[in-house]
């Protein structure tokens, strides 16, 4: 039949629409090393974890099992999914290394490619323990559609838990960056400005800032002034300072790679070297939670941070109230950071706006001045409390509350009683005291599981 | 009297003089070889999600790289790798069904599985519509030109099963086309012919 063999028989569409995937490709080297150093047992479980965290990642990163939030153009903090899966200092900061690579690749190619990472919802870094290392413990807290259905080891999140926090210890890793040859990008751009990742749903103040922490750290805490007055001075002077460096450290060598997040320039990349006074506040936060410290030179800080409206004293919230216990709301409502920022619910009675803003509580010992507990709550209906037992060297325990479980931490939660307990539902108030402490330490595994029988 | 550390060396290889002969691959070249055929398996199974692909990819990489060194048969390798990467893309391909369901409930939340090449817009599109298993097979002989049995041993069925896969997989997509007026429509009888050749 003539009219058949006319007929582009042999033009088989599929070869055709196949034909990308025909081609192979090479890998990059540090992928292969990544996977090479993956490949090793002891990486198994951050790898695993890092399945959860997928939002984050860079491609080297993840390779490594590590999550990698990338901000700005610049890797801000890795996730390595359980603290202690790193072999040691080196790898990790091979594994940085690698990581910062890829994420200049990723953010300049694509931009946040991997979507929900646009619903990172808040990034916290804080100083803590370490003279030596500005960052030592960070806490990132994701809206990622990742986090919500899938957990460490892959197990189902509840839908509802949109929202849900993961807090990650770094300490080998984050030490890491510090090891590195000068500063990395991203101890650059947050030294410069703060963390800032937009929200899906717009540049939401709520979400989006970091903790300004102090640049290079406390530095010599006999330093740090006891005089309320003086100490904003000196933050305002070390800040400055390293605006400065970062300065001229961006001009003698520029970033590789340009920036593009989402088709938009990034903002504000030539200020000039004047710290902001967000930045102040955080910083003089940063001292305030200091363990460095000693007790006149945090109660400075405090003291300076409220005269600046940024902090204020409530009442103890009730599992940590005792006697000796003081609680300063950290920030205000204005304050438009992410942790610095209050509830704009002052009064217990008074009930919280459904759009109240997250806030960070401190409860002080009155008498060595020492914070003994941390308690952010937030408003949609997630909560994060933190709190150290003893003496300020133990390690911080973290907790990830669930809706249940912000009534009895937040501190203006309505519908309190004397004792916070009020709103408790009685499982729940049985699972918060279960160990004989006001908060059973709750890992996300725990948290699935618990889910799942309610 | 202790043995000589050259007997025990060798007494195992004595009993296997065959995998004597052939070297386990080196760790470079199967992470290579796992990240690439991995990757363009994924690709296909997972309709060009390019970010579960790459974790895919690196799943079998990973694991390819922990047994390398035991590998029985180093020849086989491909075969090996391309079962672990069709089974691994299954999986994922379960994984975000779960949870595009998820993020339908939640409408808000953004979803993902943007396709950053273009060139794969085409074959996400078409491949979108079937059915995994489909993909696998058709990806299996359009990317990896493997015959049906070596499609049947990466799916893990009889060749009679691929070939059904690959009929409909193709009549899918040709239909697809046809909706589109990418080709022309098709004589039905060439057609069984084709597929029964």
């Amino acid at each position: 039949m003539p009219e058949l063999r006319t007929r582009p028989r042999d033009a088989d569409p599929l070869e055709a629409l196949f034909a990308p995937l025909r081609t192979p490709a090479e890998p990059e080297p540090e992928r292969i090393d990544a996977i090479r150093w993956a490949a090793r047992a002891d990486a198994r479980p951050a790898i695993a974890s890092a399945r959860s965290s997928a939002t984050w990642r860079p491609r080297a990163a993840v390779a490594v099992g590590a999550a990698v939030l990338v901000a700005g153009g610049a890797v801000v903090a890795i996730d390595r999914g359980r603290p202690g899966t790193f072999v040691d200092e080196a790898d990790a900061a091979a594994v940085l290394r690698a990581a910062a690579d890829a994420s200049r690749d990723a953010v300049a190619g694509d931009g946040w490619r991997y979507g929900p990472v646009t619903e990172v919802s808040r990034t916290t870094i804080e100083g803590r323990r370490c003279a030596d290392c500005p960052v030592e413990t960070a806490t990132l807290e994701t809206r990622s559609t990742e986090s919500i259905w899938t957990g460490p080891g892959g197990d189902a999140y509840r839908a509802e838990d949109a929202g849900a926090r993961r807090a990650i210890e770094n300490e080998p890793l984050l030490r890491a960056v510090g090891a590195l040859d000068g500063p990395t990008a991203a101890q650059r751009e947050v030294r410069r400005r703060g963390v800032h990742v937009r929200s899906a749903g717009g540049d939401d103040p709520r979400y989006g800032r970091t903790l300004f922490w102090l640049p290079g750290g406390i530095g010599d805490p006999e330093a740090v002034p006891q005089d309320p007055g003086d100490v904003v001075g000196w933050v305002r002077e070390r800040l400055a300072r390293d605006l400065a460096a970062d300065d001229a450290l961006r001009a003698a060598r520029p970033d590789p790679a340009p920036v593009v997040r989402r088709g938009e320039p990034l903002p504000d990349r030539d200020r000039t070297a004047v710290p902001s006074e967000p930045a102040v506040d955080d910083a003089l936060m940063a001292l305030a939670v200091s363990p460095q410290l000693d007790g006149p030179q945090r109660a400075a800080a405090l003291e300076a941070l409220a005269d600046r409206d940024a902090a204020e004293v409530v009442p103890v919230p009730a599992p940590f109230a005792a006697p000796d216990r003081i609680a300063i709301r950290l920030g205000n409502a204005d304050h438009g950071g992410a942790v610095t920022t209050a509830t704009t619910a002052t009064a217990a009675e008074e009930p919280a706006p459904a759009d109240a803003p997250s806030g960070v509580t401190l409860v002080f010992d009155r008498g060595t001045r020492r914070p003994v507990a941390r308690i952010t709550s937030v408003a949609d209906g997630l909560g994060r409390l933190s709190y150290r037992r003893g003496r300020p060297t133990v390690r911080e325990r973290s907790v990830s509350v669930e809706t249940q479980f912000v009534a009895p931490v937040a501190v203006a939660a309505p519908g309190l009683d004397a004792q916070g307990r009020r709103l408790l539902d009685p499982a729940t108030a049985e699972e918060l005291h279960r160990d004989g402490s006001s908060v059973r330490w709750r890992t996300a595994q725990e948290r699935v599981a618990a889910t799942r029988r309610r | 009297m202790p043995p000589d550390p050259a007997t025990v060396i060798s007494a195992p290889m004595a009993r296997r003089p065959a995998e004597a002969a052939v070297a386990p691959p080196d760790e470079d070249r199967v992470a290579r070889r796992a990240l690439d055929l991995g990757r363009r398996t994924a690709l296909g199974v997972l309709a060009g999600d390019h970010a579960a692909a790459d974790d895919v990819a690196q799943d079998v990489a990973i694991q390819a790289v922990r047994c390398a060194a035991t590998l029985r048969e180093p020849a086989a390798l491909d075969a090996w790798l391309h079962r672990t990467a069709v089974r691994a893309a299954l999986r994922a391909a379960k994984r975000g069904r779960r949870r595009r369901d998820v993020e339908q409930r939640h409408a808000a939340l953004t979803p993902v599985g943007a396709v950053p090449d273009p060139s794969l817009d085409e074959l996400a599109t078409l491949l979108g519509g079937l059915p995994e298993r489909q993909r696998a097979a058709l990806t299996l002989r359009y990317a990896h030109d493997l015959d049906d049995a070596a499609i049947a041993a990466a799916l893990g069925c009889r060749a009679g099963t691929v070939r059904a896969l690959l009929s409909r997989g193709r009549a899918a997509v040709r239909a697809q086309l046809e909706d589109a007026s990418v080709i022309a429509p098709r004589d039905t009888q060439h057609d069984r012919e084709d597929d029964h050749a």
